[in-house]
């Protein structure tokens, strides 16, 4: 089983495995950066800690118009210096998913993303995205 | 056979500092050296031993024995160390820190090399021993160490000395002059033994002769014998009783228990034979008493931790201060609470702050061995002045002072100091003196290396200049002394004849500078021709906290250094003309007759927006080292304690940001970079502060505008340097020749366990290819492609941003777009897309859409360059391309041709991207005529900003499958009339 939270963007339903996330936050206050490279939203204040936030859908390549109000604060694994997160149209629920309804991703996909897709898993309502966070930077 | 990993890590750590102390006594001018010294050496090396015996580690052990051995001949036989035995000792000590800072492994080092030395040594110094046949007496050991011998310890004594033990009294043996000095610095006698008594109980006090004392007779004596032993018990603490007397380490002593009978052994003597009384001198109860018996040992990570707290509680009490401001009026009490609270965390922060500093001379010491061992690389007689020791900074930034000033104190010895027969020549001194100073000044600490060498030869730095194609000689010849000086710091330059061993290792002035610029410090240099060079560093005192004066421009809030900002002023819209004058987009402002460069400050992210509006502006003046120049802000937003944080990897390469900051209000804003705007805006003179504006053979300068781009070089078999374009490349991986593998006529590696196929660019362009021997290959990932690939690499050169200026005309080969100069030498930039294509025709050629054909495409765009890439892209997805340099051209067209699409760049001179799509907009005849902006930049962020000026698109240049999808989309909207 994968624990992974869900999140949309547009009209597709990304996820991403809970052992990366640190927590979400509903109310992000960014501070735009001028000259910031264009996949970076700004940056954030968490409890006195600096959080770098990434437009998800800039780094993965699938901009879509729609606001981005919540945000995914991803922890600092062991080397890293700062704290990532992304910027999304909207968090949803945690679900677990069964591996065996996990394929992975088409040639056609693969295009389209490159290699940030880990899985797609076949969600009764619809297909879930689990991104690869380990190639995603 | 480690016993105990905590305290192995304090071994280490003490080690470490024995051995600094080791260091710094051996190098102390021989002639200056006394017992006391060489016994502080000795004690370093034995506690050393003497611990790492208690961990098993024979090694150590080892050479610490033979180094003690060689110090105790030193000491006790009065015989002189040798300048190579001083060597010897050093390289011993060298290994031994090796040996320390590996402790784990120490066992594993082979140390026979340095203990046969060492044995060589030993040898002698025992000869030389056995042949003086008078043994010089050994020295007295110090007084004190027998301080408690004087006293006699009567059963009288003895029973009171139970007595006072059994309330957990201390006793003590003090030994109190009572110089003037020391009266003087107590209020004299009175309060002297008022003081006295309040902490301790007299149980005997006697004069060194042995006769009774009282208090009133020492009131009465007026000090004829100024000195007094006292035998008292007090419930304080050793280290606190003597702060409370203000007495020295040395003349107060405990008394230890159950010792009472059989005091009188001299603690810090050291004995004839150290192996045999090693345990003895473990076991006692003192076994040593030096300074830093009142500083404790804290982990470095806890001090950050607080720091980071205290730095916290700064901003929370900032925006409490903030958010209560209103109620004050309301509560009566609020003001006085709060106040107190301010102060108290201004306190506080500045305690802990002042944990972390630290004297800037545990730094210098370590440079009388440099200079020791470089005087003696370089055949030249040096001697280095150590001033201001004392003087204390953060310890990071200590930290990052060392490689500087390694650096510099190389430079001054190796170029700045002539050899010692020219010195002679010129009348000097042979024996040349390096200078190290360390003061305050205000905020700030200056660091100064000078020496009295020859002084910078301005000729040599604009002939090197010239050959190294930094200037032409005639722009070198406008240059003052200071622009030469600046040379200096630009990356690579250095002005030995040939690269040394001592300096020249690749590592310029530029680091330096970059490096303490990192820190929020700056560089200095000056020179006076044949008296010496002096470079001085000045460097904040501390990290964390600022002072910072707060902007802010286009509501973006940022924040200045409060030490950048030399002063303020108002510029109302009224006389905004008449006080900033412009020059070419250039802007001056005339300050007390002194022309100041000005940029705006929201120039740096929104360059000249057409038609300013005027409104009030606060000028605010910035000091870089010597240099100032303003800062256009809209509004001054007022001062704050600031809080710094390291500025993410991400936004290090925007060039204008030192770091980031949380504000008072919980926000977060970037803190300027006053280098790095003087930089990216060439207001200031530096070498490195211009753009690497492109200078081909002809000297014509590359056009300037926003079509730098970035490029990776590197080469193939041939001797070709290609040019890719960074956006197109997803990663670039190291691989072995080995990994490679071929199956029919193609090459593959694998990754993640799938094949991925990989070529040579030379094998389908017309390139050179060469000798395939190398051992390792690049493997270049595009991106922005259909399918994965891999193009082969012999050599990543480097990354450069440039504007490509194309040799159009001349480079017609298919998958070149064409060749660029850059320093000097011939890039092939390459078409990716092209050479994909000849490799893989299957599955890269871009099948046009069938309602491509026909369709005529304006492409507007002032950049040859991408002109050509674009025009490329547009006739491979099967358009007719129609080109135009600029927006008026492009209006021009559009009036006599029909066109379908209109495919345009952002920044252009005469009508560009923006005004471009007002005025086709404005005419109703060209309503349906969809207008796609191109951008060099990509992402959200200037995607939104294109889309919501009107564009139908906005697409990345270099993206050629988006470019003409995107197109195919808008053809397709727009006949269906959308």
């Amino acid at each position: 089983m994968l624990k992974v939270l869900c999140f949309k963007s547009g009209d597709n339903l990304y996820g991403i495995e809970t052992r990366y996330v640190k927590e979400i936050n509903r109310h992000p206050e960014i501070t735009v950066i001028p000259l910031a490279p264009p996949m970076m939203a700004g940056i954030m204040n968490l409890r006195g800690q600096i959080v770098n936030l990434l437009d998800f859908e800039a780094l993965i390549g699938v901009p879509t118009r729609a606001e981005k109000k919540h945000c995914i604060i991803l922890k600092k694994e062991a080397g890293e210096i700062d704290v990532m997160a992304f910027l999304v149209e909207q968090a949803a629920d945690v679900i677990d998913v069964d591996e065996a309804i996990c394929e992975p991703p088409t040639p056609s996909l693969e295009n389209e993303y490159g290699q940030t897709i880990k899985f797609i898993a076949k969600l009764e309502q619809q297909l879930l995205i689990i991104i690869d966070k380990e190639k995603l930077f | 056979m480690l016993k105990n990993e905590d305290f192995i890590q304090e071994f280490v750590e003490e080690a470490r500092d024995h051995l600094e102390n080791f260091e710094r006594v051996v190098l102390t001018n021989l002639a200056e050296i006394s017992a006391e010294q060489i016994n502080d050496a000795f004690r370093a090396v034995h506690s050393i031993k003497g611990t790492a015996g208690f961990f098993g580690l024979t090694k150590i052990v080892t050479i610490a024995h033979s180094m003690e051995t060689i110090l105790d001949f030193v000491n006790r036989k009065q015989i002189p160390l040798t300048d190579a035995e001083i060597d010897l000792l050093l390289e011993a000590k060298d290994r031994l820190k090796v040996l320390v800072n590996d402790v784990k492994q120490s066992e594993t080092y082979p140390i026979d090399d340095i203990l046969v030395k060492l044995q060589v040594a030993e040898a002698g110094f025992a000869k030389q021993d056995a042949n003086a046949a008078d043994p010089i007496a050994k020295p007295e050991p110090p007084d004190t160490s027998q301080l408690f011998a004087h006293f006699d310890f009567n059963p009288q004594t003895q029973e009171k000395i139970t007595a006072f033990r059994k309330f957990g009294h201390h006793i003590y043996g003090i030994e109190m002059a009572l110089t003037a000095q020391y009266l003087a610095s107590c209020d004299g006698l009175d309060a002297i033994i008022d003081n006295f008594t309040s902490v301790a109980n007299v149980i005997l006090m006697i004069s060194p002769a042995g006769d009774p004392l009282s208090w009133d007779d020492l009131k009465a004596e007026q000090f004829n014998n100024p000195v007094v032993l006292i035998l008292a018990s007090s419930i304080l603490e050793e280290s606190l009783l003597r702060q409370v007397l203000g007495l020295p380490a040395s003349s107060v002593r405990v008394l230890a228990e159950n010792k009472e009978n059989t005091v009188a052994e001299p603690v810090l003597l050291l004995s004839n034979e150290p192996e045999a009384n090693e345990d003895k001198l473990l076991e006692l109860p003192l076994v040593e008493f030096n300074e830093g018996s009142e500083s404790l040992r804290v982990n470095i990570r806890l001090l950050d931790d607080l720091m980071n707290l205290a730095s916290e509680l700064v901003l929370g009490r900032n925006r409490l201060l903030t958010l209560l401001e209103p109620e004050k009026k309301r509560i009566a009490e609020l003001p006085q609470v709060l106040q107190n609270v301010d102060r108290l965390t201004s306190s506080i922060q500045e305690k802990i702050m002042l944990t972390r500093m630290q004297p800037i001379g545990t730094l210098f010491n370590r440079y009388p061995r440099l200079i020791r061992d470089l005087s003696k690389k370089l055949n030249k007689k040096l001697t280095l002045q150590i001033e201001g020791g004392e003087v204390e900074l953060d310890k990071s930034i200590l930290e990052g002072l060392s490689d500087p000033l390694v650096h510099l104190l190389r430079n001054a010895a190796d170029h700045g100091i002539e050899s010692a027969a020219i010195r002679k020549q010129n009348g000097k001194n042979e024996i040349a003196t390096i200078s190290l100073k360390a003061s305050y000044q205000g905020s700030v600490v200056n660091i100064e290396v000078s020496d009295d060498g020859n002084g910078i030869d301005f000729t040599k730095i604009q002939e090197i200049a010239r050959k190294k194609k930094l200037y032409r000689q005639n722009e070198l010849n406008l240059m003052s002394e200071k622009e030469l000086l600046n040379l200096l710091f630009d990356p690579g330059f250095s002005t030995a004849d040939s690269l040394s061993e001592v300096s020249g290792r690749g590592v310029g002035m530029d680091v330096v500078r970059t490096n303490l610029e990192k820190m929020g410090g700056s560089i200095e240099i000056t020179t006076q021709s044949g008296r010496g060079t002096s470079v001085k560093l000045m460097m904040p005192l501390t990290v964390s906290i600022i002072q910072s004066l707060v902007v802010a421009s286009s509501a973006i809030k940022m924040v200045i250094p409060q030490a950048d900002v030399q002063e303020t002023i108002k510029i109302n819209k009224e006389s905004f003309n008449e006080k900033i004058e412009a020059i070419n987009e250039k802007y001056f402002y005339r300050l007390r007759n002194e022309l100041l460069a000005v940029v705006y400050l929201s120039d740096l992210w929104q360059p000249q927006q057409a038609g300013r509006a005027p409104r009030d502006h606060k000028l605010v003046v910035l000091k870089l080292g010597q240099q100032r120049f303003g800062l256009l802000v809209e509004t001054l937003l007022g001062i704050e304690e600031t809080l710094i944080k390291p500025l993410p990897a991400i936004l290090k390469e925007c060039g204008i940001y030192s770091g980031l900051t949380i504000m008072g209000d919980g926000k977060v804003a970037p803190i300027l970079d006053i280098a790095g705007i003087a930089r990216t805006t060439a207001l200031v003179s530096d070498t490195n502060t211009k753009p690497q504006t492109l200078i081909d053979d002809l000297g014509r300068t590359a056009l300037a505008g926003d079509d730098r781009e970035d490029f990776v070089l590197f080469k193939g078999t041939g001797n070709e340097i290609l040019a890719l374009n960074i956006a197109l490349i997803k990663r670039i991986d190291k691989i072995k020749k080995t990994e490679i593998q071929r199956i029919g006529d193609r090459t593959y590696i694998s990754r993640g366990n799938m094949p991925l196929r990989v070529i040579r660019a030379e094998d389908y362009l017309a390139l050179n290819s060469g000798l395939d021997d190398g051992e390792d290959y690049y493997v270049i990932t595009p991106k922005l492609v259909p399918q994965p690939i891999g193009i082969l690499a012999t050599e990543i050169i480097e990354n450069v941003n440039f504007e490509p200026v194309i040799e159009a005309q001349q480079f017609n080969m298919t998958g070149i777009f064409g060749a660029a100069l850059f320093r000097e030498k011939m890039i092939l930039i390459i078409n990716l897309y092209a050479l994909l294509e000849r490799a893989e025709p299957e599955a890269f050629t871009f099948v046009p859409s069938p309602q491509a054909s026909g369709r005529k495409i304006l492409l507007v765009e002032d950049s040859p360059f991408f002109q050509k890439v674009e025009q490329n892209y547009l006739e491979s997805g099967g358009y007719q391309v129609v080109l135009a340099a600029n927006g008026l051209e492009a209006l021009a067209i559009l009036d006599r041709e029909a066109i379908d699409v209109v495919l345009t760049d952002i920044q252009m001179p005469q009508l560009d991207g923006y005004a471009l799509l007002k005025k086709i907009r404005q005419k109703p005849a060209y309503d349906s005529i969809p207008i796609v902006a191109l951008s060099a930049l990509t992402g959200a962020l200037n995607r939104e900003k294109g889309l919501t000026s009107g564009f139908d698109r906005y697409e990345y240049k270099l993206d050629r499958e988006s470019l003409l999808r995107a197109l195919d989309e808008v053809i397709a909207a727009s006949q269906r009339g959308e």
